[in-house]
């Protein structure tokens, strides 16, 4: 063999290692918290010494191999690829007219909105999204696959301009088929709002049946049509994607 | 397979990583999720946080697969290090509660090797046990109780019952005499 961790440990640690094998006592683990830290800087600005810790790790690692191995619980690798998902492609994050005319509370809410759908954990009380009493005031839905929950489109609502914004999260049709969006008023049939780009956000003139009492109780869903919409004006494919405005 | 190429084929893997690809990820995780656990478990003797700590070493994984050097490690000692370093910080931060659990890790096992467990070429092995059986047995002991649990040299010389100026002494001169025997 001949990498890099063959080289026996040199430098400044090997001087005053007769006193104290430093490298050697962190990678066993027999160092405090204030050891461990200062250790750790070390490593950041010594080249020596983290040969010296690389040295050590690679001749006791093996030992791990007494280790009895344990099974992971069913739930952490989907928590893992949660984590690491990325609905919101850092180009929409950063694409200027995704967030053009929206108010700054509303953008900060559709980001608390977006984190907390995307963690694994339970979400935070709606306290955290910053309501200040502005005139202007925007709601937020999440549109998200029935079945896995995953937010599919952002949907914002823009008093100010009396305007609905949509903004899609990676969010796939199958071949040959567009996504229609709908309303669905408490208690009636599926109203269409049209197709939508999955690609980019997109505004819309403010939905009649998404103002007043009806903002809260209307569904908005996506369902996949042939392309060009639904040729009946009621929906006919599945549906990829629901949910309903929250009271801010 | 033998251990060199299940090695290259995560060196591979950790590779793709790096270049975002979710699918080597899980290959990773895989092939070495339930080893970390058990060296995760071994220290912090609570599933949950152990689990936890897995969660940190698979996004560690993810966000900083770049850093691995294939040439300067094997991508299990890179894994099992990460593991063991968050395992040993999360005890650390743990504080008074240091010692709950230390009986229940007594009674694991970690004399026998587990054959599927093998995670090394058994030369690197061989020489570290070479080397460990040429120390005293009360100092190899602690070595290897050290190395598992993850414990302070407070910690040790309690769970041990020797003064702790004792168990530094043991556990530096049994450094010093394995790196020479592991260097020659």
């Amino acid at each position: 063999m001949t990498d890099a961790t063959d080289i026996p440990p040199e430098g400044p640690e090997s001087r005053d290692s007769e006193e104290r094998p430093l490298a050697g006592e962190y990678v066993l683990g027999v160092l405090d918290a204030s050891e461990r830290a200062e250790v750790e800087h070390r490593l950041s600005v010594d080249p020596a010494f983290a040969r010296s810790v690389a040295w050590w790790e690679e001749r006791l690692t093996p030992l791990a191999a007494d280790v009895a191995s344990a099974q992971p619980s069913e739930g952490l690798w989907p928590r893992i690829q949660n984590l690491i998902a990325e609905p919101l492609k850092p180009s929409a994050w950063s694409n200027v007219t995704l967030w053009r005319g929206l108010t700054a509370g509303a953008m900060a809410l559709a980001a608390a909105c977006v984190v907390v759908a995307v963690l694994p954990r339970p979400a935070p009380p709606p306290a955290v999204a910053p309501a200040p009493a502005r005139p202007q005031a925007a709601e937020v839905a999440l549109i998200a696959d029935p079945t896995t929950n995953k937010p599919m489109i952002v949907a914002t609502l823009d008093h100010g301009m009396d305007q609905v914004m949509l903004t899609p999260m990676g969010m796939k049709m199958p071949e040959g088929r567009d996504a229609e969006l709908w309303v669905i008023p408490e208690g009636q049939d599926p109203i269409s709002l049209g197709v939508m780009p999955m690609d980019k956000p997109m505004r819309m003139p403010m939905p009649e049946h998404l103002r007043g009492a009806g903002t809260y109780t209307a569904t908005l869903a996506v369902t996949d049509e042939p392309i060009g919409g639904s040729p009946s004006g009621k929906p006919t494919g599945s549906v990829r994607a629901a949910g309903k405005f929250a009271r801010a | 397979m033998d251990a060199d190429s299940s090695r290259a084929l995560l060196s591979r893997a950790i590779a793709r990583v790096a270049n975002r690809d979710q699918d080597a990820l899980k290959y990773v995780y895989r092939h070495t999720s339930a080893k970390l656990l058990g060296v995760a478990l071994r220290i912090l003797n609570d599933r949950e946080e152990a689990e936890d700590v897995l969660q940190d070493v698979y996004l560690t994984v993810w966000n900083k697969a770049e850093r691995f050097d294939p040439e300067k490690a094997s991508p299990i000692t890179w894994l099992v290090s990460l593991a063991r370093n968050r395992a040993i910080d999360r005890l650390r931060s743990r504080g008074s509660r240091v010692m709950t659990g230390v009986e229940e890790a007594e009674s694991l096992p970690d004399a026998a090797p587990l054959a599927p467990a093998r995670i090394e070429a058994d030369e690197d092995r061989q020489r570290l046990d070479g080397c460990l059986d040429q120390l005293d047995p009360k100092h190899s002991g602690a070595v290897r109780k050290a190395f598992f649990e993850g414990l302070t040299y407070d910690a040790l010389a309690q769970a041990v019952g020797v003064p702790l100026g004792t168990m530094k002494s043991w556990i530096r001169r049994s450094l010093i005499s394995l790196r020479a025997c592991l260097e020659a």
